[in-house]
């Protein structure tokens, strides 16, 4: 952690707090439908769910999701989701049960935890491959697709991953 | 003539949605490992629950039902994905090797 005056840490972690209430508020509102009529119930959840959030998030270097990288994150997603659905499922369905698996390493460049981890739960989803074990910067992944495929995804994600966290890939590797 | 639009469309989804279930079940049942069965089970449960959800939300015709939908949809992907990611990392830690074709 880089030293803080303790007047800068103590904003920070208010800032941090309030973003999280803010969240969990909007989720009560949601899921209420916007009924205020058992409001007493929400601030309660709302706390505990921030005093939880709080404690169990590791505070690290803060992550952002910008709005063009999404723009082109949601259709990569929603394309790579039917398509990885349709793959496993055909293999599933086959007689024959076409199956080659494999386990890769893969390492990537990305530094920020939070980037990390979404890139390595978000491997499960694309077709053919499941993001294991993650070490350091090194994920494990358990390919149905071979090695090569793996990787070329694996590499593919981790651009449009940087590109929706807004993280230049200076120098690449 | 828009409902009957309507219903076919949500019809479509969701049926789309309950073969990827069905697919994933039958892979889960038949896949040799517990790695091979966890890509079934992901999959399945991203894209099924997915299009069911997109069936059911145009059915509502209600913006705040199709939210909570998407919201439901969105929680079942990360528990999903996370659940997939400590099962595979405990099963690997503990040694268990994966299956290979002969």
């Amino acid at each position: 952690m880089r030293s803080l005056t303790p007047g800068a840490r103590s904003g920070y972690f208010t800032r941090r707090a309030a973003l999280h209430a803010l969240v969990f508020a909007g989720l009560w509102l949601l899921l209420t439908g916007g009924d205020f009529g058992t409001w007493y119930l929400g601030v309660v959840a709302v706390l505990t769910a921030t005093a939880v959030s709080m404690r169990l998030f590791p505070e690290g270097p803060g992550w952002r999701w910008t709005f063009g990288g999404a723009a082109r994150f949601v259709p990569f997603f929603v394309r790579q989701s039917i398509s990885g659905g349709l793959d496993v499922a055909i293999r599933a369905i086959r007689p024959s049960m076409p199956l080659d698996p494999d386990l890769i390493e893969y390492e990537t460049s990305l530094e920020n935890p939070t980037a990390l981890a979404f890139m390595a739960n978000i491997i499960s989803l694309l077709p053919g491959t499941l993001g294991t074990e993650v070490k350091g910067r090194r994920i494990f992944i358990h390919s149905l697709v071979g090695e090569r495929q793996a990787m070329d995804g694996a590499r593919d994600l981790e651009t449009r991953v940087a590109d929706l966290f807004g993280l230049t890939e200076e120098g690449g590797a | 003539m828009i409902p009957a639009l309507i219903n076919a469309a949500s019809m479509f989804f969701v049926v789309a949605g309950a073969f990827f279930f069905l697919a994933g079940t039958v892979g889960l049942l038949r896949f040799p490992d517990v790695y091979t069965r966890l890509h079934s089970l992901t999959k399945a449960d991203n894209t099924g629950l997915g299009l069911m959800m997109v069936g059911l939300a145009i059915q509502s015709g209600s913006i705040l039902v199709a939210l909570k939908m998407a919201l439901a949809w969105l929680f079942v992907l990360v528990s999903g994905a996370t659940a997939a990611h400590l099962i595979s990392t405990t099963a690997l830690k503990s040694g268990l090797r994966i299956w290979r074709k002969e």
